[in-house]
């Protein structure tokens, strides 16, 4: 580790139809406190929710009720909303829409995710065009419920969609 | 160089109706994030000027009119604002102000701009005296972007300054 730097751990880009993007696992680089993910240009093959999960200490991906998250939902044309769950499976970070110029970006930053004692936690700052072609601004964050080891993070579309672009990366944060 | 953090530019105005932030975006950068700090004294009403945000072409000319959509929430005082109705415009907008306070900050994070597959994407938070603001705007151009443009036409800054920092993922 470099102090006071940026340093890449990892970047995946996304070329062809793909279920599922991991970010650290067996790349995981355990000497930061701090990491910043930033996901560019993704789109999906069905305009349904990019569901993230984070992995364990073994590098498997965790799909038990242990997510809380929350993030307020700006979307043109639409009322803003708050959008929350606890001890949930996953945490829903929002939709691509399949309309022209679709994308979904965003930038997280990650906590805590080496210290056993501790519940990792991130926080979420989305710009997307959704469903309906509109677009949408997202800021939150989310928790886990239990404090643990966490190896990274793990991106799939719900109802077994497909990623078809994007690229995703994740960076120490040199401390 | 890939995987840093790194200025791109700095640019600085005073007594100006708008700060261009002209070849900000290359081939040597895929994201971007810009600071953007100021200030405006001197204005009869404060509230209707707020600064407007603009994407420029690599050629430095304004995009066309009638292609910003953009999602503002707005936390004013005790009031929530859902600023949504915003489509087909001619520019994105950033930060709350009100008399009696005249500064303003912003902080920009801008997706892929030289993408000729996706719209412009940028995400906002900006805070002012009349408080903060958060907004999405999706320039709907396929055309490659090469800068920024803040602007309050008719009006001027009295001092604006911009950062710009780019991260080149590869």
């Amino acid at each position: 580790m470099s102090a006071n730097k940026l340093e890449l751990i990892e970047s995946v880009e996304v070329t062809s139809s793909t279920a599922t993007v991991t970010l650290g696992g067996a790349n995981w680089n355990n000497t930061y406190d701090s990491y910043m993910v930033i996901l560019d240009g993704v789109t999906n093959d069905s305009a349904d929710e990019i569901q993230m999960h984070l992995l364990d200490s073994s590098n498997a991906e965790i799909t038990s009720t242990t997510y809380s998250y929350s993030f307020q939902r700006s979307t043109q044309g639409t009322s803003e909303t708050t959008v929350k769950n606890t001890n949930t499976d996953d945490i829903q970070i929002g939709t691509t829409g399949l309309g022209t110029g679709a994308m979904f970006g965003a930038e997280f930053l990650l906590q805590d995710f080496n210290d056993a004692t501790k519940v990792s936690t991130g926080h979420m700052d989305c710009v997307f065009q959704d469903a309906s072609g509109k677009v949408n601004t997202e800021t939150g964050g989310f928790f886990m419920t239990a404090a643990a080891i966490n190896k990274g993070l793990l991106f799939r579309i719900k109802s077994n969609n497909n990623f078809l672009t994007g690229r995703f990366t994740i960076y120490g944060i040199g401390s | 160089m890939a995987g840093k953090f790194e200025k791109v530019n700095t640019f600085t105005g005073s007594s100006v109706a708008s700060l261009t932030l002209g070849s900000i975006f290359s081939a040597d950068y895929n994201f971007y994030n810009v600071y953007i700090r100021g200030g405006m004294t001197g204005v009869s009403d404060i509230a209707a000027e707020r600064p407007k945000l603009k994407v420029l072409t690599a050629a430095g000319a304004e995009f066309s009119t009638g292609i910003y959509d953009f999602t503002s929430f707005e936390l004013n005082g005790s009031n929530i604002t859902d600023n949504n109705a915003n489509a087909d415009q001619d520019n994105s907008l950033l930060n709350i102000l009100i008399a009696g306070g005249n500064t303003f900050s912003a902080h920009l994070k801008v997706f892929n701009p030289l993408s000729t597959t996706f719209y412009k994407y940028i995400w906002a938070a900006c805070i002012g005296s009349g408080g903060y603001n958060k907004v999405g705007t999706m320039v709907k151009s396929q055309v490659a972007a090469g800068g920024l443009k803040i602007e309050v036409p008719g009006n001027t800054f009295d001092e604006i300054h911009a950062a710009v920092y780019g991260i080149k993922h590869t």
